[in-house]
């Protein structure tokens, strides 16, 4: 459908639309016509991705000087879902405008996602992809090969950078899929032919961390204009992504590794001296004449960036005393020694930036200046020595990027060495994390170079929060409710078990064993009753470990097996992924089965249970954090001093917001339906059950609450036999569906 | 050769040397021994004379596909080049395919029963004469379009049926019903044997291997596992490692016996350590539950080849590339509040009880391959073999670009992304009803002959009328017309007799102590003769309304033998013992009453039909359009 949103005309794919949309776009485009940002809360299951795309490609039509939509996601196969949906969008936009409509719209990924070669794009990481893919195309293997031909090169690199700035894609939408095809078919790399388009696309879409990540943002994103709108969509863990995006940890294997690094340079260094002391010398000269930075380098040359912000990056020669590339590996040297001395520490210490440096100083003689050079010179060196293994000097760079980061900041950091893990203590591992307290950080410069950025999710509450916690000012800042049909949700409180005994996973009761056979009777009991697919989603992996070892001696296990197949989330994605596989396999062909997984998990983050696939979720325990960690408790502290946030208030929040995430998984439409179970006495609290969103609260009868098990079985049975009925969606009439002719009768009639 | 020189059928059709080509266009000619092209132009290609010996099979596309193909092969294995004719339109081609079809049959060596599926499926026009159990030489004449599958199904019934072969033979045999004929009123039991034949999955327990508890005897210390073959399969499914440490060991350095010994106290070991109770296993064999502790932590070739398969959705192996934050990358937090401390090398290798149960669930849903039945362990060792390497080579050859992959993953993706209460909603799916005719739809339905005395059909303002007409008795008579009550006591006496007899002879079984009187042959008769009746009465009804000449013969034909059947019946009755004829006389009544009433219709039919043909022939001179009149009496 075509409609006017206050004199934009707004392309929607679909015949319909609900209310909760409408208003949605609406707020959308206030923002964008305030060019200033937006913050916004709309309840899963109410189509938010296809609203959000709609909009904003039909406002980039109606002003072409608009730039690009960066559409930023948690994970690759959301990506895949918004490039579908924009697929979509697209086709109908096309119809409806012919060829003017056409976009280019491409999804970003790591080489390793990307790259078709035929043995690098085998192995295994990450960082190994990187690594082989740099050897075969760094600018001096290159030239080498160019004089020596047995020095092996990247067909599809040289296919591409033969084509130079002619390598271009027709418009259209690509997913990662379909990037990989067109390369094949064109003999040219798909990654960076991804990377140079998007100076071209209408829509980009990749990973938080290509936006707030100064390390890769400076590779990836340095060069996005200004008018550009920026998404975060699933923001709700936004502030954390913010954190990591600023810390590192540095581990006792990771110094062991940083010294042979730092052995092999020098052994290379004195071959250099050797046989290329020009070389040296010439680096040398351009440290002295200025930055270490190199200006613009070919792509294929690029490491990650300064972990820096941007803006703290000082744009100055580098000191003397690190110019000389023996002088500079003798300082890294003593460096590293000092880290090695205080990762001996027995006890846990904690200390800001300042009073490191300041011990720093004194036992090592490095002062800050020349610490925060660190990265820029490595880099510089590595260049010059041209080094391709990144992948084995990853310990060095990581002590750098250590360095540089203390160097910089000495607010809103925290250096926390700990000689153990709290919650294993007989385990030695000794970690020196530097942690971000501040998530307002990493996301300032976003806000400041962008001008318009929209944060959205379906769990942002309670909103205030948010501009609290990253710090900045929405012209926008909206909750959206629901308008149902029927009642879709069924959320329910089950505070005790069949026995009458209050359930919860609170510390000093989750290993009862009565709480525990308590938990698995609401299993087995909602496994006989519910159809398809039901997830659970426990506290931790380790009290999903223990509990289910608990349920199969109790015999527990046996009796869900019965009636459902089980699949297991475990920290080995690949395993998990496979899980998930068979569990839509087994609700896809009427076995029906049970998921187990962890709140904060990789499945909680991103995948959708939706349809048969989760009918219903049951939610053991409040997922609160470990809270004797030293990390939380130094950022609660730092929320308390800077933002006036209180300790509680922060760890419930948090607990809310995960639990809301895991058990808002199971609609993606409103003729979908699904039932949420709170297993735990403590939702039954004001204080932690209005923390939940709007719309789960509303569906939350009182007659929903405190529950024991019988009772939630028969809540259950009645919506299950009331909602298998068939759904009459024809409700244009109820007002949760607008037409077309509903949407133009309060508006005044097109302008233009 | 007459018959060799007898053209067919000649038809447009282009000749394609491959399936890439376009074709040259050309001439096909179709004798009962060759089929003859010949180009267009004649310098083009040569022409080709194939003998129709040589054709095993031919391939049709189908009828929504772009182009009418018709391929002859020379060999079963369709990858095998043939003769391949495009034809201007599926039409031509149409006709084409039953001649083909009858010919290639005719030349082929018949088809036993035993050969199977392969040949089964092999065209769609296969022999029928050869599968007839009676009357081979008689259904030669006709051309059934019968599937040799099915005609295997129709065999298989039949075997397994006596009484349903009796009444085959009776009736198809002596040709008072045609195969198809016969067959028609018995789909579900074809049905029903097609289930049975195709190789459907039989499904797995869901049950974990509960079968492996060891069972203490409790006299002494000892504890014994039992370890069937199934259990074997289910182990080696399960639990890769162990079917690779078998194939390592067995039979060479250990013996059958006592690997499996070395299995059960690595079990029981694991199983008293995942319980705690560290004591008690101080002291046993180490050496066997190394020999089952998996080193090898990373992801095996066989799950990365599955996760290729896995729709982008879910993919999140995927994520990890775009992850800077794992916990070995020394970027980001390791130990927040929020993150767990991934799993350690220690707890790494260890075997969770989540693996097991992962593990299991995916053998489950996979199902056991179809008619597999495992007798020793070597054999469920050699299949759970075969079938990782099928799985293997499927899925590495699925890495080359899987058009059913991609079109599987597009439609998750559509799924996963589509809002389907925004669509305009479909209107339910409903057939209209529509009667051409309603007159003659009605009439039939009341019976004819009413129609017929009402002088012609009625018309709606005579219904109404007859309509107003009772309407206005009710009016002036009033609803009071109830019964006098002495005459409705009467009635209610009368009926209550009625149940009371009905009552006391229910209570003795008549029917069924009627039977158990009868001696066993005439018993059999007595079944046999009902059973024929039945099945000649129920095609009998089937012909009416009579619309064709096909039709009319069958009614013709089964009224002959319906007659033949009512003497034979009769004679059975007269030729019985006495002491049982009352008996058998009672039981045949109703079959005589169904005979009789049959025998009345057709009669009623019969002078209808004349009085039609006569008034059509009357018609016919008059110049007046007769049949459509004929149609609508």
């Amino acid at each position: 459908m075509k409609f006017n949103l206050e004199g934009l005309t707004v392309y929607f794919p679909y015949e319909y639309l609900y209310p909760e949309q409408y208003s949605y776009m609406l707020e959308v485009k206030r923002a964008l016509d305030a060019k200033g940002h937006g913050l916004l809360e709309m309840p899963t299951g109410t189509g938010k991705t296809i609203t959000l795309l709609s909009l904003i490609t039909s406002y980039q039509l109606a002003h072409p000087d608009m730039g690009k939509l960066i559409y930023c996601t948690r994970t690759v196969h959301e990506m895949e879902k918004v490039l579908e949906e924009l697929r979509k969008l697209q086709a109908y936009q096309e119809k409806e405008l012919g060829k003017q409509a056409q976009i280019l719209a491409l999804g970003l990924s790591s080489r390793k996602n990307l790259c078709i070669h035929p043995t690098i794009s085998g192995e295994g990481s990450r960082e190994n992809v990187d690594a082989g893919c740099r050897k075969l195309t760094a600018t001096w293997v290159r030239s080498a090969a160019a004089e020596n031909p047995d020095i092996e090169l990247c067909d599809f690199f040289e296919g591409y950078e033969k084509k130079g700035a002619d390598a271009l894609l027709p418009a259209g939408v690509y997913t990662l899929h379909d990037m990989k095809v067109f390369g094949r078919q064109k003999g040219w790399c798909p990654y960076f032919l991804a990377r140079h388009m998007i100076t071209f696309a209408n829509v980009v879409i990749y990973n938080y961390q290509y936006m707030l990540d100064p390390k890769v943002a400076g590779v990836i994103s340095r060069e996005l204009e200004k008018e550009c709108v920026v998404v975060f969509d699933e923001a709700h863990n936004i502030d954390n992504v913010c954190i990591e995006a600023l810390s590192v940890n540095l581990r006792q294997q990771t110094l062991d590794g940083a010294q042979r690094n730092l052995t092999k340079l020098g052994q290379v260094v004195e071959k250099f001296k050797a046989t290329d002391a020009d070389r040296l010398r010439a680096e040398y000269n351009r440290l002295v004449e200025g930055l270490a930075q190199r200006g613009t380098l070919p792509q294929n040359d690029q490491m990650l960036a300064n972990p820096a912000l941007p803006d703290d990056i000082l744009r100055e020669a580098v000191p003397g005393n690190i110019r000389r590339a023996e002088h500079f590996l003798a300082f890294l040297k003593r460096f590293v020694q000092y880290l090695k001395r205080r990762m001996g520490a027995q006890q846990v210490e904690s200390e800001g930036p300042l009073s490191f440096l300041d011990d720093l100083n004194n036992s090592a003689g490095i002062d800050a200046k020349t610490l925060k050079f660190c990265y820029d010179r490595l880099h510089s060196l590595m260049l010059t020595l041209e080094i391709t293994d990144t992948e084995e000097f990853h310990h060095l760079t990581l002590v750098c990027d250590f360095g540089t980061l203390v160097g910089t900041y000495t607010q809103g950091f925290a250096i926390i060495i700990e000689p153990f893990d709290e919650r294993m203590p007989h385990i030695s591992d000794p970690v020196m994390q530097l942690s971000c307290l501040d998530s307002s950080l990493a996301i300032k410069p976003v806000f400041e170079r962008f001008q318009s950025v929209i944060i959205t999710s379906g769990t942002l509450s309670p909103i205030e929060l948010y501009p609290r916690l990253l710090n900045f000012n929405p012209v926008t800042i909206q909750s959206f409710a629901m308008s149902l049909t029927r009642d879709c949700l069924c959320p329910m409180v089950l505070s005790r078990g069949s026995d009458q005994l209050p359930v919860s996973t609170k510390f000093d009761m989750r290993s009862d064993p009565g709480v525990v056979r308590n938990y698995g009777r609401l299993l087995v009991e909602m496994a006989q009753a519910v159809p398809d697919g039901i997830v659970c989603f426990f506290v931790s992996y380790s009290y999903m470990d223990a509990i289910i070892n608990s349920w199969n001696e109790m015999g527990i296990l046996k009796e869900i097996m019965q009636h459902k197949l089980v699949f297991i989330e475990t920290q080995d994605v690949v395993e998990t992924t496979l899980a998930l596989d068979n569990y839509r396999r087994a609700c896809d062909c009427g076995r029906g089965a049970v998921f187990f997984s962890v709140a904060r998990g990789k499945v909680a983050e991103g995948i959708d249970f939706d349809r048969h696939y989760g009918r219903l979720v049951i939610m053991y325990g409040v997922p609160f954090q470990y809270t004797l960690s030293r990390i939380l408790r130094a950022r609660l502290e730092y929320l308390r001093d800077t933002f006036q946030i209180k300790e509680n208030d922060f760890l419930t929040f948090d607990a809310i917001r995960q639990a809301a995430q895991c058990v808002g998984r199971v609609i993606r439409s409103k003729s979908d339906y699904g039932m949420m179970i709170f297993a735990d006495k403590r939702y039954q609290r004001h204080d932690k059950r209005s923390k939940l969103p709007n719309w789960i609260l509303s569906q939350l009868k009182d007659s929903h609450m405190n529950l024991s098990t019988d009772m939630a079985l028969h809540i259950a049975r009645e919506y299950l036999r009331r909602m298998a009925q068939p759904f009459d969606s024809l409700s244009v009439d109820t007002g949760t569906l607008l037409n077309e002719a509903a949407l133009q009768r309060p508006q005044p009639m097109e302008v233009g | 050769m007459a018959e060799a020189e007898s053209v067919l059928l000649t038809v447009r059709a282009k000749y394609k040397p491959s399936m890439k080509e376009a074709g040259l266009e050309g001439v096909l000619m179709l004798t009962p021994r060759f089929a003859k092209w010949t180009p267009n132009n004649p310098g083009a290609a040569t022409p080709l004379s194939i003998d129709f010996k040589t054709i095993k099979k031919h391939f049709n596309t189908k009828e929504e596909s772009k182009k009418a193909l018709m391929k002859l092969m020379t060999d079963v294995d369709p990858k095998k080049p043939g003769f391949m004719f495009e034809f201007n339109s599926f039409d031509d081609r149409n006709k084409a395919n039953p001649i083909v079809g009858s010919i290639i049959a005719r030349h082929q060596p018949p088809v036993g029963p035993s050969s199977s599926g392969a040949a089964a499926s092999a065209g769609p026009t296969a022999p029928s004469q050869t599968s007839k159990p009676s009357g081979a030489g008689r259904a030669s004449s006709q051309l059934e379009n019968v599937s040799q599958a099915e005609i295997e199904q129709r065999m298989a019934v039949l075997a397994k049926d006596a009484d349903l072969r009796k009444l085959h033979e009776q009736l198809v045999g002596t040709g008072i019903l045609t195969d198809a004929e016969f067959w028609s009123t018995r789909k579900g039991l074809l049905e029903k044997e097609a289930a049975k034949q195709s190789d459907q999955k039989t499904g797995l327990s869901s049950q974990m291997l509960t079968a492996l508890k060891p069972v203490v005897d409790g006299r002494t210390n000892k504890v014994s596992f039992n370890l069937t073959p199934q259990i074997i399969h289910q182990i080696f499914q399960e639990r890769p490692l162990v079917l690779q440490r078998y194939m390592e060991n067995v039979p060479d350095k250990l013996s059958e016996a006592e690997f499996w010994t070395r299995y059960c106290k690595a079990e029981y070991l694991h199983s008293q350590r995942r319980a705690g109770a560290q004591a008690a296993v101080a002291d046993m064999d180490e050496e066997a539950e190394a020999m089952f502790r998996d080193d090898d932590a990373g992801p095996s070739r066989e799950e990365q080849t599955k996760i290729r398969g896995v729709d982008p959705t879910l993919n999140m192996a995927a994520d990890q590339a775009d992850d800077y934050y794992q916990s070995t990358s020394g970027y980001g937090l390791l130990r927040d509040g929020g993150k767990e401390a991934g799993p350690s090398r220690e707890s790494a290798k260890k075997r969770k009880i989540a693996h097991d149960i992962n593990r299991h669930a995916a053998v489950v849903l996979d199902g056991r391959p179809a008619g597999e039945d495992i007798k020793d362990p070597a054999a469920a060792a050699a299949a759970v073999n075969a079938a990782r390497a099928a799985a293997q080579l499927a899925g590495s050859r699925a890495e080359n670009g899987d058009p059913a992959r991609e079109q599987r993953w597009h439609e998750k993706l559509q799924e996963a992304t589509d809002m389907p209460d925004l669509h305009p909603q479909p209107q339910a799916p409903a057939v209209p009803l529509r009667i051409e005719d309603p007159r003659r739809y009605f009439d039939v339905s009341t019976g004819g002959p009413a129609s017929t005395s009402a002088g012609g059909p009625q018309t709606d303002g005579a219904l109404w009328a007859a309509m107003r007409e009772q309407a206005g008795a009710v009016r002036t008579e009033g609803l009071g017309g109830v019964l006098p009550p002495a005459k409705a006591f009467q009635v209610l006496s009368e009926v209550q007799q009625q149940i009371q007899v009905s009552v006391a002879s229910a209570g003795k079984k008549a029917g069924q102590d009627l039977l158990k009187q009868l001696p066993a042959s005439v018993k059999d008769d007595v079944f046999q003769s009902a059973a024929t009746a039945h099945e000649m009465l129920r095609h009998f009804w089937g012909a009416y309304p009579i619309t064709s000449a096909t039709l009319l013969n069958k009614a013709n034909r089964l009224k002959d033998a319906m007659a033949g059947l009512y003497e034979r019946m009769q004679r059975t009755k007269e030729g019985i013992p006495s002491e049982y004829r009352e008996p058998v006389s009672q039981l045949f009544k109703p079959v005589f009453q169904m005979l009789d009433a049959a025998f009345a219709h057709y009669e009623s039919e019969e002078e209808l039909r004349k009085a039609r043909q006569q008034r059509a022939a009357a018609n016919r001179p008059a110049g007046v359009n007769g049949t459509a009149q004929a149609a609508a009496g």
